[in-house]
């Protein structure tokens, strides 16, 4: 048996979909935040398997993985400021239930 | 066979052996660790901090010496290199790989005005180990010196335009720092402003320079250059361009004409940092770039004319504004402006190494007169020429210092000011040209006046009798003060001795540009001139000021506009102002107008287009954000589907 693109393919299209679901049907803030960082790593993934796998893969250039470099270093930022905003939102509002937010303030 | 070649080092002596860049690095490097010393361990101790900051100017001076030595030995150009940024700039051909090299360099130019920036930092620094003992602030002070220091000598040592283009920067924040270091008084932080703002008019001239070479030349080394300018790579008005902006830099630095403003208000800085500014700096920085960029400047007469035509009416203006001028210190800055501008005079006529001699005098001796207008000002607690007087008894080894240091700046043989100045009019003599001598006689002249104008009504006559001011309590300065001011005073006298007997390792031969002729012309016509034009001008002083046999209320009540106007600097500083005011910031109000109205008032309007697009959907409860995450990704999801079925349709 080898391990070949499919199989990546396949784990990160998983990933987006549990972090697609999480984010829909999680009522904690912070699992919210969670969920679209699997959404981002699935992303990432399939970033880094079309490098190693798909066309162009024996050049020693590699923009896929570079992007996702990029993108997880980025994801990072994202969710530390996400985190806060979560925060601060609990701090006046004393709860995280995404439910009981309301954008009109 | 290490012991033989240990043995046929020694036969050779260690000067033949140790490497030059070796010590430039390290002399370069020493004020900057001396820096990081003090700021990681001793912050809070000013007499370690003090000590620490001095001990590393002391081995820095040695390590200068050592390279004057080497360099004496082995006159030639030498540079360590470390490449530090490479990039590529995208063009075919040799010239796609650039390549930023980063070192030092040891050559007989570099290693005289090395020599000059530590010896002046380290004496100033002894001196103020005195002058500053009841000071706040005294850590602040050794930390910017130390930071002026390295600039400074990374401005020296520097092998490129780029790295020295660093450095440059770094002395303008260095003398920012200096300048304002008593910031609680409020002409003191707008001097430090005024500083900051004229030098980076040159600054940027000098920046635009650069790349202008940068993008005609695909190189930035001074030596790879050397020989590119006059390759027809460029034309001449491409290379006139590129030297009125590299020149552009040191006008600003060196302030000379149309940027002259903020060096007599840098005399707002304490006495050894306006001694470090003036007489090290100015040099070091302004006249030494003109002097490492000599290739560039010699490929381009027009240029050249343009040089000589701004340090000459620099040199007579500035020398007029000293005559009038009331403040001691500003009257000192003015004298400054005015030797720099006799060194870009002889650079622009073609006297290299005489210019550099000028330059390397002028820093001892000004860096002295300071010291002493400090303590003088301190003890008299007034700045005006006119409340002083009659300090010769009272202030004996301040007023030998200052007749040293007057006397050399003005050129009376046989001190260095003299020698430089005598070197300036030989070399002018050896291919004639009567307006530029004639602009050199008359300079010293007038420096001979200025400088003895001011002795005389410091020391001459009767102390002037003020309110809450008693004469008997002024005291002559001893200790660290009065070292570091004789050590300086040797040096201000001294430096010019070789030349003077014209022999042993004289300053114009060692100091040369390959080509040009160098030496004392063999007449001594130039040495008669200079120095009757300085002792012409130290006899008037004598006579106006000294014995005021003519007094010089007399002459001016004459014509009172004169010395109005001298006193206001011919109303350019005024000029300046007005213009700044009146067009500078009008030109601010109308952008800031244009943001707020304009650009602010668009992104305003479209975000209020938006807000008032969902008008008909305010009837609609608010949704959750589960609800818009929903949202999204069926928007997402359409997209998707989309853009499927676009790229099908077009078979893609």
């Amino acid at each position: 048996m080898s391990v070949d693109l499919s199989y990546f393919l396949t784990l990160s299209a998983g990933l987006f979909g549990i972090g697609c679901f999480g984010m829909l049907a999680k009522r904690s803030a912070l699992a919210v935040l969670m969920s679209a960082e699997l959404m981002l790593t699935g992303a990432n993934l399939a970033l880094v398997a079309f490098t190693r796998f798909g066309a162009g893969a024996a050049t020693r250039h590699a923009p896929g993985a570079a992007l996702a470099l990029f993108a997880s270093v980025s994801g990072a930022a994202e969710f530390a400021l996400g985190a806060v905003i979560v925060v601060v939102i609990y701090r006046s509002r004393r709860t995280v239930w995404v439910d009981d937010y309301d954008l009109k303030g | 066979m290490p012991l033989t070649a240990l043995l046929a080092a020694a036969a050779k002596g260690p000067l033949d052996t140790w490497s030059p860049t070796f010590f430039s690095g390290w002399t370069l490097f020493l004020p900057l660790i001396a820096l990081l010393l003090i700021v990681t361990f001793t912050i809070d101790s000013r007499r370690a901090s003090a000590w620490i900051s001095v001990f590393f100017a002391l081995v820095a001076f040695a390590g200068a010496v050592v390279l004057l030595a080497i360099e004496l030995r082995h006159p030639a150009y030498k540079e360590h290199t470390l490449t530090f940024l490479q990039f590529f700039t995208g063009q075919s051909g040799v010239a796609s790989e650039f390549t930023l090299q980063w070192g030092f360099l040891a050559d007989p130019l570099a290693a005289a005005m090395l020599l000059m920036v530590t010896g002046v930092s380290l004496f100033t620094q002894v001196y103020a180990l005195g002058y500053l003992r009841r000071e706040d602030g005294v850590v602040r002070f050794y930390l910017s010196a130390s930071f002026m220091t390295f600039s400074m000598s990374g401005v020296v040592l520097s092998t490129s335009y780029g790295e020295l283009y660093f450095f440059w920067a770094l002395t303008s924040v260095a003398t920012f720092v200096l300048v304002g270091h008593w910031w609680q008084r409020d002409a003191a932080a707008r001097a430090a402003r005024k500083v900051l703002l004229v030098t980076q008019v040159g600054d940027i001239g000098l920046l635009a320079g650069i790349i202008y070479i940068f993008f005609r030349f695909h190189d930035l080394g001074f030596q790879a250059l050397r020989s590119q300018y006059a390759g027809g790579k460029v034309g001449q008005n491409g290379l006139l361009i590129m030297s009125l902006l590299v020149f552009a830099g040191v006008v600003g630095k060196a302030a000379q004409l149309p940027l002259h403003t903020w060096a007599p208000d840098s005399a707002e800085a304490p006495a050894p940092a306006a001694a470090l500014i003036h007489g090290a700096a100015m040099a070091a920085t302004g006249v030494y770039l003109l002097a490492r960029t000599y290739p560039l400047f010699i490929a381009s007469p027009r240029a050249l004319t343009v040089v000589a035509v701004v340090g000459g009416v620099t040199a007579v203006a500035a020398a007029l504004w000293a005559l009038a001028e009331d403040n001691l210190k500003r009257l000192i800055a003015y004298a400054t402006i005015s030797e720099i501008g006799l060194a870009v005079l002889a650079f622009g006529a073609g006297a290299f190494s005489a210019s550099v001699f000028q330059a390397f005098t002028h820093g001892w001796s000004k860096a002295l007169l300071f010291l002493g207008a400090g303590i003088i000002v301190r003890e008299l607690r007034t700045e005006s020429i006119a409340e002083m007087g009659g300090l010769w008894r009272r202030m004996r080894t301040t007023g030998v210092l200052m007749l040293i240091g007057a006397a050399a700046a003005a050129g009376i043989p046989p001190l260095s000011g003299f020698v430089s100045k005598d070197a300036i009019l030989s070399q002018l003599l050896s291919q004639p040209n009567a307006a530029v001598t004639a602009v050199v006689m008359v300079v010293t002249f007038l420096s001979g006046l200025y400088m003895f104008r001011m002795f005389f009504s410091v020391f001459a006559g009767p102390t002037v009798r003020r309110r809450r001011f008693e004469p008997e309590r002024i005291r002559d300065p001893g200790g660290r003060i009065r070292t570091g001011m004789v050590a300086l005073a040797v040096f201000a006298a001294a430096v010019g001795l070789f030349d003077l007997v014209r022999a042993g390792p004289e300053f114009v031969r060692f100091v040369t540009f390959p080509g040009q002729k160098s030496g004392h012309a063999a007449s001594l016509i130039g040495s008669v001139l200079t120095s009757l034009a300085a002792l012409l001008g130290l006899a008037v002083a004598l006579l106006v000021y000294g014995l005021r046999a003519l007094p010089a209320s007399r002459i001016s009540g004459r014509v009172p506009f004169v010395p109005r106007a001298l006193s206001r600097a011919f109303y350019l500083g005024d000029a300046y102002r007005w213009g700044t005011e009146n067009a500078v910031l009008r030109a601010g109000q109308v952008a800031d107008w244009v943001d707020r109205v304009v650009i602010d008032g668009a992104v305003d309007r479209v975000g209020g287009g938006v807000a008032g697009m969902t008008g008909p959907f305010r009837w609609a409860p608010s949704p959750r954000i589960p609800q818009l995450a929903l949202g999204a990704f069926a928007g997402l999801l359409l997209l998707g589907i989309l853009a499927g079925a676009v790229l099908g349709h077009l078979k893609l």
